[in-house]
């Protein structure tokens, strides 16, 4: 088994040897990048393809990466993912004027037959509320309360201010509360955000 | 890791990760170099945008009547354009109406 690259191995193995350092970028942060687009997309075939996309154009880009700016590594590569999950969504929706806010019914829909057997339904639950939020706040909640990352990553990735993307969070966790402390019994998990 | 709901057979993750490897790896061997026919277009398309610009910048920048006629009159000999100065003063001097100027 091979020992996994620190970010900054990898940024500078990304300069010299860009398809061996993509193996690897892929193997730590596939995982991770995978269930980000998954959450947006909520199909496994849709996200199995932005996956690929977004490692394709990741690898496509990779001389414009620049730790200063982008930040790091994983942020810039979960902005890659977002821009081509979102991309995807948008090609779902019927009327070109729409917009992706509306497909809130559809995805939760999805989702429904998505849903693995053996979940735990809080987790459902949560899930469920999640999906129908509009994209912004799913974005920034999805990034902050699943992938742990820190308000000016997620600034970064979304395009949003720092302070936009805290109340943004801030209206979603909301929402997300009162969509599941409907039945009171999840009280105790909805404390949790 | 937050547990996530979805339904993902064994499996799938490592095969989704398997085929962004393979993409990666054929993305890595595509040639970038533009065909001799897309260099034919591009220097083709170059050409017809400098001349539409140029037609455009004729029509867009061509003088009014106004300043053809200051133009002409900035060309002309001192002599006419003093007569002219000269008949308007006598016309104004003998207090005939505009009209009588034209």
């Amino acid at each position: 088994m091979t020992t996994r690259q620190p970010e900054t191995n990898l940024v500078a193995m990304l300069k010299n040897r860009p398809t061996e350092a993509f193996d690897e970028i892929i193997e730590v942060y596939g995982s991770r990048i995978y269930w980000h687009i998954r959450r947006i997309v909520v199909l496994h075939e849709e996200a199995e393809d932005v996956m690929q996309e977004c490692f394709v154009r990741a690898f496509e880009q990779h001389r414009s990466f620049r730790g200063e700016t982008n930040g790091s590594l994983a942020a810039w590569l979960y902005k890659i993912a977002t821009n081509e999950a979102l991309k995807a969504l948008a090609r779902r929706k019927r009327n070109i004027f729409a917009s992706l806010d509306s497909l809130g019914a559809r995805l939760a829909a999805d989702f429904d037959s998505e849903i693995s057997p053996s979940a735990d339904e809080i987790a459902v639950r949560l899930q469920r509320a999640v999906v129908q939020l509009p994209v912004k706040q799913k974005l920034v909640f999805n990034l902050r309360y699943y992938d742990e990352l820190p308000f000016e990553d997620i600034a970064r990735i979304t395009g949003m201010s720092l302070s936009s993307a805290k109340t943004n969070y801030h209206y979603a966790a909301q929402k997300v509360k009162s969509i599941v402390t409907l039945d009171t019994n999840y009280e105790y998990e909805a404390d949790a955000l | 890791m937050k547990q996530m709901p979805y339904r993902l057979e064994e499996g799938a993750l490592e095969r989704a990760k398997m085929r962004s490897r393979a993409a990666v790896y054929a993305a890595s061997q595509r040639k970038t170099t533009m065909s001799p026919l897309r260099w034919v277009s591009a220097f083709a398309a170059v050409v017809c945008l400098v001349l539409v610009a140029f037609a455009g910048y004729d029509k867009w920048f061509a003088p009014t009547p106004m300043e053809r006629l200051i133009a002409e009159m900035r060309k002309a000999p001192i002599e006419i354009v003093y007569d002219m100065t000269l008949d308007s003063s006598i016309y104004i001097e003998e207090g005939d109406s505009m009209s009588d100027m034209f």
